[in-house]
């Protein structure tokens, strides 16, 4: 997850330098000092000629090697919506044995977001946190990190962008939308979906675990008693199952027009399930061919939201709506079938 | 929410009103101390110079950001400061003291409102105009302990007002942080020591220059033509003029320390001139032996080093031989001056024979009794100082002591001689002050008014121990004065008031610090003050000579130091790597690393952008390379289970193998857009 600025210097790429007006002040006024030494001889002109261009170079050296210490790390947010403010960590280390790094800011490379860091001390570390918001839904690659010192004297920015590893999921954005279209699908339908959609009523025999089994069924004292995972079936009970239905397919995948709009359609899913996943009620996600049955808490809510994060456009007839849904309440580009 | 945003905005507005006060502070700060050299070496008169420090002050003390002062304000206070830079003395004395009285009052009506960040840069300019004029103006040896101070200031003050503005902007209100200690004193460090390199080898065009008090002016060293109505400060420069060792005494004796340049016959308003007629050309024989008068019955012998350079040598007037190192032919004229062919440079050294009790010179003639006709009543006067004389010896000695007495030395400067007036005149009969060579110059004329030939010699006089057991005569100890002719031989006289007279101190006298303190402002001088191209080509030369001296052995140190270097170098390359390697990425991150590979190759053939999530890529690489699909979709299919499931990264083996069959794969469609 981390990456060393000195890395960089080895090869120099990622070291960047910005002028600030106080170069151009000295560029200008250093030239005329040395005329003015030059035309006099003027020996302590001379040497405020040298002192300026030692402390130019002392400046350079002192600011290199703060940065060279510094490494930064970045700890992105446990859950991030598109476009919506998203605070993440930055932990920034100063491996300098001597010199404390003073002044020091952080941005996210290509991203909004920066922070000031008055201090990091001598072989210690600082954190910091700052706001961003990643534009699109999806999985990113984490954004390097750009450390800025301008110290001891302000002639540059001298930055060294810290490469991250590692990847962010973004959620779909939220946005203000109309109430959620629900779609209701038939017994034959919900039977296909496996006990996980049919959680609830009276137990019928305690069985092995199985993949897929829920484990808030889990018989603890039978697991204990007999040294292996054991769960409790469950009579079948009907329960109100609601789904999301979002068709993937377009009628051309290389519109610009037409995937801006299923992202609007994707977000407009997302915001239904998390409004309704928030008022407690249970819901199911049908993307495409793939369903994903109704459910509750947080582990639900994250799974749908990771499924609406990595979803993507398809052209027609490449992944169809099951029967039953696609005669529903289906969110779907206007004119697309 | 409104009170506390209402709050918020009060908070910043208190932290942003101490920001600008602190700011103001420091700026008021830094004046002062760069405005410190000005009055101590005169370029800027007291009175300016205490105006501004206590405008600096009261700026410092006050406890709110201070508005500008306004326009009309500064329009009305304009004619006034160049009233002032007119009173300073406007441009009579060079530019350097104008500049400086104009940059200070500027600066002191500007100061006000400094802290306002449109006019921060603006003042700071004018601040910097301030330091530059003062340093340039300083001679001193404490220089060199103030511009380190000026200089950790400057550091701490700038990157103290960088953290303000970083925290106004940035820190949300946060407190600023000070600038550690270290990083200050790493500056100056760092700084002094690049420096003293560069200020050995930056180039040298012209000749050092000492700047002078009062004017910051040039203070060129010897002059062998006497301008009085035009006279710099030479004597208040400490610039080295000459070393001199005593062969056979520890401390001079007398006179011995009197070393003549030039000896002036013709005075011309004002003028002492040295004419080219009767120049004879001598050449030193073969020892560099250049015989000057008759062998004296007890002789005395000193060493003297030029240590500026000079087309003259300067001898005590006794001289009867002078020893050369170097075969150089001078010219001598009929009034006894002696000069070089060619230009001598600093370092050129002689030694010289004499007679302590006697003058040696050309006997007079004509025109050492010749005086200007516009110098109406000096006959009346030098009559009138010398009645109660009996030969030529006493009229001389009854003028000098008239001269020592009745009039004031005075180094102030200006002397108010107005131009149209002769200077000895004006200073015989209304100033009654001036300098040495006032007084020599008037002594000439009262003694020709009197018949009595005479002339006058400029030089030095006197000296200071240089703590090596030998003396130090400096442009300080530039002096001027009268040889007469009397009882049928040359005199000294010398009609300058004992205050005014350059003295020699013995190091007898001194106690140990002081001998210190002198051996400082030894090195200083030398080293610094009078650091030229001569010096410079000097430590090439001697660079130079021990590297050859050194040879072989040398080239061997050498290439050793460079492959110990590239030894160092790569290993600690070696190392930096491996920490990296060790610290970075896991196991876990094989297939981040294997994603961001596949990333960069479809960036590189502009099939994808930079913000491409992964399966966006997967996609892409699929569309245009067919091939590649399988192995492509195994990676990123893989490294969502492995970052995303926590499920166990697969073997390296494997993975590197997916990404080497990916990208042959797309070597195959190279070039195919």
């Amino acid at each position: 997850m981390s990456g060393r600025a000195s890395r960089f210097s080895l090869a120099f790429p990622g070291f960047a330098l910005t002028p600030r007006r106080a170069l151009w002040v000295f560029v200008v006024a250093t030239p005329v000092l040395a005329a003015a030494a030059l035309n006099t001889g003027n020996n302590a002109l001379y040497l405020l000629l040298s002192l300026a261009m030692g402390a130019f170079v002392a400046s350079g050296s002192l600011s290199r090697h703060t940065l060279r210490h510094l490494t930064a790390r970045l700890a992105p947010p446990k859950e991030v919506f598109a476009g919506a403010p998203a605070p993440v960590v930055i932990e920034v280390r100063n491996s300098s044995p001597w010199l404390a790094a003073t002044g020091v800011v952080c941005r996210l490379v290509g991203l909004p977001g920066e922070a000031l860091i008055p201090a990091v001390p001598a072989r210690g570390a600082t954190t910091v946190s700052l706001t961003t918001a990643f534009p699109r839904r999806g999985r990113h690659q984490l954004p390097a990190v750009r450390i800025e010192v301008r110290l001891p004297l302000p002639f540059f920015v001298k930055a060294a962008v810290v490469r991250q590893a590692g990847e962010a999921l973004v959620y779909p954005r939220r946005v203000l939308g109309p109430a959620p279209r629900w779609t209701t699908l038939g017994e034959r339908e919900l039977q296909g979906l496996g006990p996980v959609a049919m959680r609830g009523g009276e137990v019928q025999q305690l069985r092995e675990f199985r993949p897929g089994d829920d484990r808030r069924d889990v018989h603890w004292k039978q697991t204990a008693r007999q040294q292996r995972p054991i769960v409790m079936e469950r009579r079948e009970r009907r329960r109100p199952a609601r789904f999301l239905v979002l068709d993937r397919e377009l009628p051309r995948r290389d519109d610009a027009t037409l995937l801006a709009r299923f992202e609007d359609l994707v977000s407009e899913v997302a915001t239904a399930a998390v409004d309704s996943l928030r008022r407690g009620e249970a819901v199911g996600l049908v993307l495409g061919g793939s369903v994903v049955p109704p459910g509750m808490g947080v582990a639900h809510a994250r799974g749908l939201l990771e499924r609406l994060a990595l979803i993507e456009a398809v052209g027609p007839g490449d992944d169809p709506l099951p029967p039953l849904a696609a005669t529903g309440a289906v969110y779907r580009l206007a004119g697309a079938r | 929410m409104k009170g506390s945003g209402a709050g918020g905005v009060s908070e910043a507005r208190r932290a942003g009103s101490g920001w600008a006060l602190e700011r103001q502070r420091w700026l008021a700060g830094l004046a002062l101390l760069l405005s410190l050299p000005l009055p101590l070496t005169g370029v800027v008169t007291w009175p300016v110079a205490g105006l501004f420090a206590t405008v600096a002050v009261a700026v410092a003390l006050s406890r709110r950001p201070l508005s500008p002062v306004p326009n009309w304000v500064e329009n009305l206070l304009a004619p006034l400061v160049v009233v002032i830079v007119v009173m300073a003395g406007g441009l009579r004395f060079g530019i350097l003291r104008p500049v400086a009285h104009l940059a200070v009052l500027v600066a002191a009506v500007r100061l006000p409102g400094s802290a306002q960040p449109a006019r921060t840069a603006s003042f700071a300019a004018l601040l910097t105009l301030v330091g530059v004029a003062g340093i340039a103006s300083s001679t001193h040896v404490t220089l060199i302990g103030y511009l380190p101070v000026v200089l950790s200031v400057v550091v701490m003050a700038v990157a103290r007002l960088e953290l303000l503005g970083m925290a106004g902007r940035l820190g949300a209100g946060r407190k600023a942080d000070w600038p550690p200690p270290r990083l200050v004193v790493a500056s100056v460090l760092i700084a002094m020591a690049v420096a003293a390199p560069l200020f050995a080898l930056l180039p040298r065009l012209r000749s050092p220059f000492a700047a002078g008090v009062m004017t910051g002016g040039a203070v060129s060293g010897f002059r062998e033509t006497v301008s009085l109505n035009n006279i710099r400060s030479i004597q208040v420069s400490r610039a080295r003029a000459l070393r001199v060792a005593l062969e056979e005494a520890d401390e001079p004796a007398g006179e011995w320390l009197r070393l003549a340049g030039a000896t002036s016959q013709s005075y011309r308003g004002g003028l002492w001139a040295q004419g080219q007629l009767g120049r004879e050309r001598l050449l030193p024989g073969a020892g560099g032996d250049l015989p000057l008068g008759d062998e004296p019955a007890s002789p005395a012998r000193l060493e003297v080093t030029l240590e500026t350079p000079s087309d003259r040598i300067f001898l005590p007037p006794g001289a009867a031989r002078v020893l050369l190192a170097e075969r150089v032919p001078f010219w001598r004229d009929p009034q006894g001056s002696l000069g070089a062919t060619r230009r001598l440079e600093a370092g050129f050294s002689y030694a010289v024979v004499f007679d302590p009790a006697r003058v040696i010179l050309p006997p007079p003639n004509q025109g050492d009794l010749e005086v200007p006709d516009d110098l109406d009543g000096l006959r009346s006067l030098a009559a009138g100082v010398t009645a109660g004389a009996t030969n030529r010896t006493g009229a001389a000695n009854l003028l000098e002591e008239h001269l020592r007495t009745a009039y004031d030395y005075t180094m102030k400067w200006p002397l108010d001689a107005p131009f149209s007036r002769d200077p000895v005149a004006w200073f015989l009969f209304e100033g009654k002050r001036g300098h040495c060579e006032f007084f020599a110059s008037a002594m000439v004329m009262l003694l020709r008014s009197q018949d009595i030939p005479a002339r006058l010699q400029t030089g030095y006089l006197g000296g200071e121990p240089d703590g090596a057991g030998g003396w130090v005569v400096r442009d300080a100890n530039a002096h001027a004065w009268v040889v007469a002719w009397v009882d049928e031989a040359w005199r000294v006289f010398d009609p300058t008031p004992a205050v005014g007279r350059p003295a020699f101190s013995t190091a007898a006298r001194l106690p140990p610090w002081r001998l210190t303190w002198l051996r400082v402002e030894e090195v200083w001088d030398r080293w610094v003050l009078t650091f030229s191209l001569a010096d410079q080509l000097e430590l090439l030369r001697r660079g130079w000579e021990s590297a050859a001296a050194t040879g072989r052995r040398l080239v061997v140190w050498f290439a050793g130091a460079l492959a110990g270097a590239a030894l160092v170098a790569a290993g600690v390359l070696a190392w930096r790597r491996r920490a990296a390697a060790a610290g970075g990425e896991g196991i876990s991150d094989i297939t981040a690393r294997a994603v961001d590979r596949l990333r960069r190759e479809a960036l590189s053939r502009a099939w994808a952008g930079a913000g491409a999530t992964p399966r966006e890529l997967t996609r892409e690489v699929a569309r245009r390379c067919p091939p590649a699909r399988a192995s492509a979709e195994w990676l990123v299919a893989t490294h969502e289970a492995v970052r995303y499931r926590g499920l166990p990264p697969p073997g390296k083996a494997e993975v590197r193998r997916q990404l080497r069959a990916t990208l042959r794969s797309l070597a195959g469609v190279r070039g195919q857009g």
